[in-house]
């Protein structure tokens, strides 16, 4: 047998028909009878609920109004509702000439992942844990107030949207830590404190948080020597934080279990001990694994907000049922279901961003890889 | 060295001291907050102590298994809706299971226009937090159910209005014990049949061709049994005579909200973890099993779903877990569950908070325990073999 | 065309492949192949990675489906909609480079499940076949174990016998050895080449050259989706008659 040679031909593109586009189609929508027939009824199922969407939500509603009478039962949604109570939905009962100081502590909150970013340089630990203490602390004496000749806004007049913010990110940012130091404690060689930290998790991790609430609020004063009362909104905070470490702990044991058990040996044979292994090895690799779920908690900490309603916090749910009840607005039933969709957008557009923000960390964190 | 110095540098001795640190630190807050409260407590005049559980309760509980009223106790009270809280739980599980189910297989599917409103569900109810979730069904949807007159019905016997759902009950008549004696032999008969075919194929290679006849007399049993007894179970349709229903059983449109609110959220999360532990398995395995010539069924059985499951059930489990415990958020809007007797109601009334919620934490976490165990379980019963 | 020596004319191919083309998306991966193989031949394919060698031979058992050209295996032509297509791929035995045992099933019944519910056997038969099986790639004490507690080199060989327990007439090797430890490969190679002098039909895909060399019937070398060279293999390893083929060697034989 003689060699056979041929010359290496060039590329083609795919033949039209089996191009991407409509092959893409036949084969996603209309690859057999059932599936075209799927492909039609939901199809019509869909054109009709979005065009019926559509004009109760934007072309039929009413956007302006002062009380229950400028939405009749015909038209669309009620967005006046909205409109009307839109400082209490955003601020609560905060004064409101004071907004300016919630606008600043916001911008503040924003600002830190920025300037948590651009640090650089020989000071870079340094400026990122100022940064990190600082205007977090700044942020809440603005909303708080009471020096610098301040006027202090009590919590209770604190609500809406605002309050959901707070009590998440309060909660997020002292849950994580916790949740790492129990997390640590629980792998830990001494069986007291392993036991101490498993039996902490589990019981948090056991009960419903509405449940843990209500005996934050309701029990704290008993086991606290008389005379010392604690805000409610700082019970409540309390609370939230103690429960979801255990979850956050739980998201760090599944991050530590990833680090293979080579870089604790690596670490030990160039002569780390204990702190160094964990510090400089172990830990930044098992924060990196845990951020997917860890966001995860995060939203479900945001999630979790509107159950203050039910210990008397007005946050953003809250607000909305409050102004309901009031008795311009009282009695229509469609007015629940636009106020209620209202709130579903607001929440579904942070939780939604939230998750994506989550997507981009883990790309951007396995490329640096 | 000293011996101080050389007991601090044997390591036993360090981790030994460090435990009983540990040990007296967490004993002594423990001890102080026993007695912060124990002296508060006297300070406020609260009584101590479980004997409230058999004082008369004085309040109504609307939707009751057992038979309850104004006289009964305070434990009752407990106890019944304890049992709400777990009817609302097991029945939530079935439901946003068997929804779940669909979600995945329509996330999977070959039709893009499905799977796009499969994720599109998924995202808006995952995304949304329950209680708001709960709050527009029954706030803003049940509301809109007609008065009892203008009832909704299907086929005249289920009535759907503003006051609840409202459904035959079955009345059990003369014979009804043969009934459920039927039943039980139809299943054993379903069963042998079962065990049979398998081993039929087993021993000959060709599956069992009348196994169907079995199956048939599985079913047909339990309604022969019927008919020959002349039909002793009736039901009792409910009636609208003037003002009310009368017969039928009326499920409240509190746990009819609660159940559509847990069913939609929880479905969503469902679907998610059955679809991912379908996608999990190694996309090799597929390959495998069609390079030996399974059908595609066949390769979903043998080889997909049987792996899949080990990747499904402890997240599944986990979301049970978070479905049991969100349903205290019924109390919300007044459903008698165990969060609402004991935050609420009885709480207002004999004001013993730590007796109340240590039978709250303590029932909640009995069965978060439970459901661990069983995970615990299943995980062991069917762990991959590796390398040992 | 290809021409072939050694075999009578009257032999029709197994496999035959007339100006194939197959494209993922808009990259060309096949272009314009023709090759025919005969009952018995022993073809190994090599080439450059993303030269298209895998995905020609997973043309073979449709697990990659081609957009222009014929395949034709024994008599029966590859079409979209084949509806036996699963009685096609139980007479082609394939051995992937990640071995995809299944894992929830002893290394017994991974060989036992496609006996049983596609020859439909009785289990009886198919454990008795399947034992046969692991005694000739030498690893019949390990039938009740676990594809997990076995290394990589067993199950390998415990996939090729998976493969043979359905009687296949044709064996298609994905990269077998790719993925396996080097004291690992020769236990496989034996096998394979064990089943080569028993006269069975294969295409192989591999990058270890010693084993083309004693196994193969035929070398084909693939370059960007074409088949560059065909030759016999003494010929090949002096000289290739390409130039990619000539730079190809070059690459892979270095260090003896």
């Amino acid at each position: 047998m003689s060699a056979t040679v041929r010359k290496i031909q060039p590329a083609q593109p795919p033949p039209v028909g089996s191009g991407t586009r409509i092959s893409w189609l036949k084969e996603n929508l209309f690859s057999s009878l059932s599936n075209t027939a799927v492909t039609l009824l939901l199809g019509w199922f869909t054109v009709h609920f979005t065009l019926t969407v559509i004009d109760w939500a934007l072309i039929d509603a009413v956007w302006h109004g002062e009380s229950a009478d400028a939405c009749p039962r015909d038209r669309g949604a009620c967005w006046a509702f909205v409109t009307a109570r839109w400082q209490q939905i955003i601020y609560g009962q905060y004064p409101g000439a004071l907004l300016w100081r919630v606008h600043t502590a916001f911008a503040l909150a924003l600002v830190l992942p920025f300037a948590f970013r651009l640090a650089r340089g020989r000071h870079q630990a340094g400026i990122r844990a100022t940064v990190l203490v600082i205007l977090p602390v700044m942020a809440m004496l603005l909303l708080s107030g009471g020096i610098l000749g301040l006027e202090k806004v009590p919590t209770d007049q604190w609500g809406g949207l605002m309050l959901t913010l707070v009590i998440a990110s309060i909660a997020i940012v002292f849950s994580i830590p916790l949740g790492l130091v129990l997390s640590l404690a629980r792998q830990s060689r001494l069986p007291a404190l392993r036991l101490v930290a498993v039996g902490f998790i589990e019981f948090w991790r056991g009960v419903p948080l509405i449940v843990v609430l209500f005996a934050f609020v309701s029990m704290l004063p008993l086991f606290v020597p008389e005379g010392r009362n604690i805000d409610i909104l700082v019970r409540t905070v309390i609370a939230f934080a103690i429960f979801n470490s255990a979850y956050m702990a739980e998201v760090f044991r599944g991050g530590l279990q990833s680090v293979p058990r080579g870089q604790y040996e690596a670490a030990e044979a160039i002569g780390l001990d204990y702190w160094k292994t964990m510090g400089l090895v172990v830990l930044p690799q098992a924060i990196r694994n845990s951020v997917p779920a860890l966001m995860n908690t995060c939203i479900s900490i945001f999630k979790e907000t509107t159950l203050v309603m039910l210990i008397g916090l007005s946050d953003l749910l809250g607000v909305i049922q409050l102004s309901l009840e009031d008795p311009d607005w009282l009695g229509p039933t469609h007015i629940y279901g636009s106020a209620y969709l209202f709130a579903a957008l607001l929440f579904f557009v942070f939780t939604y961003s939230m998750s994506k923000y989550s997507l981009r960390l883990e790309n951007r964190m396995n490329v640096e890889h | 060295m000293s011996t101080l110095s050389r007991l601090w540098g044997h390591s036993t001795t360090r981790s030994l001291i460090y435990q009983s640190a540990i040990v007296l630190l967490v004993s002594a807050a423990v001890l102080t907050l026993i007695q912060t409260a124990t002296n508060n407590l006297q300070r406020l005049g609260i009584r101590t102590g479980f004997e409230f559980l058999s004082d008369e309760a004085g309040f109504v509980i609307n939707q009751a298994l057992f038979p309850y009223g104004p006289t009964s106790s305070y434990g009752m009270a407990i106890l019944v809706c304890l049992v709400n809280t777990l009817i609302l739980s097991l029945l939530g599980i079935l439901t946003s299971t068997t929804l779940g189910f669909f979600v995945a297989i329509a996330r999977l599917s070959r039709n893009w226009l499905l799977r796009a409103l499969a994720s599109a569900y998924v995202e808006l109810f995952r995304n949304v937090p329950l209680l708001l979730q709960l709050f527009f069904w029954y706030f803003a949807t049940l509301r809109l159910l007609p008065g009892k007159r203008e009832s909704l019905s299907l086929f005249d016997l289920i009535y759907l209005n503003i006051e609840g759902l409202f459904v035959p009950a079955p009345v059990f008549g003369q014979g009804a014990a043969l009934i459920a004696g039927s039943i039980l032999v139809s299943t054993v008969i379903a069963g042998v049949t079962l065990k049979f075919a398998r081993q039929h194929r087993e021993s000959t290679g060709k599956p069992f061709q009348h196994a169907r006849y079995g199956y048939a007399a599985a079913v047909l049993l339990p309604i022969a049994t019927l008919a020959a007894l002349d039909f002793p179970i009736s039901w009792d349709v409910p009636v609208f005579k003037r003002f009310n229903f009368e017969g039928g059983f009326a499920l409240q449109p509190e746990f009819v909200a609660m159940l559509l609110a847990i069913t939609l959220y929880n479905a969503a999360f469902i679907g998610e973890i059955i679809r991912a532990g379908i996608m999990s398995v190694h996309k090799g395995q597929r390959e495998a099993a069609r390079s030996i010539g399974l059908t595609a069924r066949e390769v979903y059985t043998v080889v997909i779903i049987p792996q899949a499951m080990r990747l499904i059930v402890p997240p599944l489990t986990n979301q049970y877990l978070n479905l049991t415990k969100a349903t205290a958020l019924a109390a919300a809007i007044g459903y008698p569950d165990l969060f609402w007797a004991v935050g609420g109601s009885i709480q207002a009334q004999t004001g013993q908070i730590l007796e109340l919620q240590a039978i709250t934490l303590s029932t909640y976490l009995a069965i978060s325990l439970l459901i661990a165990l069983l995970l615990n379980w299943y995980n062991r019963a069917t762990r991959l073999r590796g390398r040992s | 065309m290809t021409a072939i020596a050694d075999k009578t004319p009257a032999d029709p191919p197994i496999i035959r492949f007339e100006g194939v083309h197959k494209w993922f998306g808009n990259f060309h991966v096949l272009r314009h192949i023709d090759l025919d193989v005969v009952r018995g031949e022993k073809i190994v394919i090599c080439g450059p990675s993303g030269s298209g060698k895998s995905t020609l031979v997973r043309c073979i058992n449709q697990l990659e489906t081609h957009q222009r050209g014929r395949i034709v295996i024994d008599g029966t032509e590859l079409t979209d909609r084949l509806a036996d297509i699963h009685t096609l791929r139980s007479e082609i035995g394939m051995v992937f480079q990640s071995y995809n045992l299944f894992p929830h099933m002893t290394v017994l019944d991974n060989l036992v499940v496609g006996q049983h519910r596609v020859r439909q056997l009785p289990r009886s038969e198919a454990e008795s076949i399947a034992r046969q099986h692991l005694e000739r790639v030498r690893i019949a004490d390990q039938a009740s174990k676990y594809p997990g507690q076995l290394s990589g080199g067993q199950q390998q060989r415990v996939a090729i016998a998976r493969a043979l327990c359905m009687k296949p007439k044709i064996m298609l090797f994905d990269e077998v050895t790719s993925s396996l430890d080097p004291e690992m490969v020769k236990e496989v190679l034996d096998v394979i080449v064990d089943l080569a002098d028993e006269g069975m039909t294969m295409m192989v895909v591999t990058h270890e050259m010693g084993f083309a060399r004693e196994v193969a019937d035929r070398i084909v070398f693939m370059e960007e989706g074409c088949i560059v060279e065909e030759n016999k293999p003494a010929a090949f390893f002096n000289g290739p008659a390409s130039e990619g083929g000539r730079f190809f060697l070059s690459q892979v034989l270095h260090y003896g």
